[in-house]
């Protein structure tokens, strides 16, 4: 008899996401989010070139599960602090 | 390169504009606004970053945020928008990324007024943001003094990954002087170790002010005041004027200092030996160098636009050892040299304790300097 393999990858992690788990809670959406912009950084290839900038909140520990540089903002100061960066660095890709 | 007659404002932009600036980020308020109106043409016309942000909070964590990418950034304001930026000052002392602001003092608390005063010092040398850090703060009292300020605040700034705050007032930001620019250096073509701009062909860096575990954060803290000893040690500046011979010193800086200087000099063309101490550095303090003014003088008077904010620190350092007096100015009022030479008379004339309040009887002498301002009005 021959056994064929027929395993197909139909499932993976995004590269753009680091490789631990999340720390939100069942049934919380913030994790599929980071998943959705993961894909697209993989997709459009731009991982090398993103720079995130996390808020405060829930989602205030985001900058461990992209594997992208990151930083940290004052709580509600994101996109003040996300326009000071793509200000000077105008060709990166910037996201909050 | 030849010496131009320049206005303080505009002449510390374009100092940090040959210092390398990369981005200004502000806010307008007077008497500091033209600072960022020079910049709003001088920048884009380098090709380098100009922008007006919605408010003073803004604009202190787009300095943040460009601070983080490894660039020279600043920001300025005065008094009331200063003390808008101090929670992101705070985030960036915090994240340990240089910034430079520049602080144009004006009449205060509150809305207070647009005219010169030194009422900041203990929001900017002493306080401001959360949590144990500390700013290095620079006062000039001239605008060459300014110039040159602002571009050692930059280089302080990447030196020790800092903020450095230089200290004016409404005076030095408005007065014209002339002044030598210096030459005009390269952007910076490398970027710092720690700078976030896209990890492309190496690890991810993560620039965060959070500490999440308490035993990491002080370990941060440790790291802090152990950089801080560092610039205690290393740049700690002060000017002294006629002191060599000096039997009593009056201590001030920036523009009080310098008015300071003009009774000094007609002090001694009264004979009397005085001299004039200006701290530079406002922190680091020059604690040392005030303590040995103490054991060198019989009397010290501090002279500042406040209520004797810094006088505190003078007291610190003097511990008692001779009497100490004061002579302030509030609410955005210049004290005259004539003002000071009659405070240098009455410390040479009258006996004078080491342990009075030295802000107490300033007080009670001050109902005669109201009606003196009443009869000028």
């Amino acid at each position: 008899m021959v056994v064929t393999d027929t395993t197909q990858l139909v499932y993976q992690r995004p590269e753009s996401l680091a490789g631990v788990p999340t720390h939100y809670c069942p049934g919380c959406t913030h994790g599929v989010a980071h998943r959705l912009i993961a894909e697209v950084l993989d997709e459009m290839d731009i991982r090398e070139r993103t720079i995130g900038v996390a808020p405060v909140g829930c989602s205030v520990f985001v900058y461990n599960y992209f594997d992208c540089d990151f930083v940290e903002a004052p709580h509600g100061r994101a996109p003040a602090m996300a326009t000071g960066i793509k200000r000077v660095l105008p060709d990166r890709v910037v996201f909050r | 390169m030849a010496r131009e007659l320049w206005e303080g404002n505009q002449a510390m932009a374009e100092a940090a504009v040959r210092a390398g600036v990369e981005a200004y980020f502000g806010y307008p308020i007077t008497p500091q606004t033209e600072v960022l109106e020079y910049m709003s043409r001088r920048l884009p016309e380098l090709g380098r970053t100009f922008l007006q942000a919605e408010s003073e909070l803004a604009a202190i964590n787009m300095v943040y945020g460009a601070a983080c990418t490894g660039v020279r950034v600043m920001s300025s304001s005065s008094s009331p928008g200063v003390s808008l930026m101090m929670e992101g000052m705070s985030y960036i002392a915090g994240t340990e990324v240089p910034a430079v602001i520049i602080d144009v003092v004006r009449g205060g608390p509150g809305l207070g007024n647009i005219a010169p005063s030194q009422g900041d010092y203990n929001q900017i040398v002493h306080g401001g943001g959360h949590g144990d850090y500390h700013p290095i703060v620079l006062a000039p009292a001239s605008v060459q003094e300014a110039v040159d300020l602002t571009v050692l605040a930059f280089d302080l700034a990447d030196k020790y990954r800092s903020i450095v705050i230089v200290l004016a007032d409404g005076s030095i930001g408005q007065m014209m002087e002339p002044a030598e620019m210096p030459p005009m250096r390269p952007l910076r073509k490398e970027y710092p170790s720690w700078s976030v701009r896209g990890a492309e062909g190496r690890e991810r860096r993560i620039l965060s002010s959070i500490y999440i575990d308490p035993r990491d954060e002080e370990v941060m803290n440790y790291r802090l005041m152990r950089l801080w000893n560092e610039i205690e040690a290393n740049e700690v500046r002060c000017k002294s004027y006629q002191l060599d011979d000096a039997e009593y010193a009056v201590i001030g800086f920036g523009t009080a200092g310098r008015v300071s200087l003009s009774a000094v000099r007609s002090a001694r063309a009264e004979g009397i030996p005085v001299g004039l101490f200006r701290p530079v550095s406002l922190s680091p303090f020059p604690y040392e160098q005030v303590g040995a003014l103490a054991d060198k003088v019989k009397g010290i008077l501090v002279v500042e636009m406040n209520a004797g904010q810094m006088l505190e620190d003078i007291l610190r350092a003097v511990k008692g050892r001779v009497p100490v007096v004061f002579y302030g100015r509030m609410g955005g009022i210049m004290p005259f040299p004539d003002e000071i030479l009659a405070e240098i008379q009455r410390l040479v004339s009258e006996p004078q304790s080491p342990n009075g309040d030295p802000r107490r009887s300033w007080l009670q002498r001050f109902e005669h300097t109201l009606e003196l301002t009443k009869a000028q009005k």
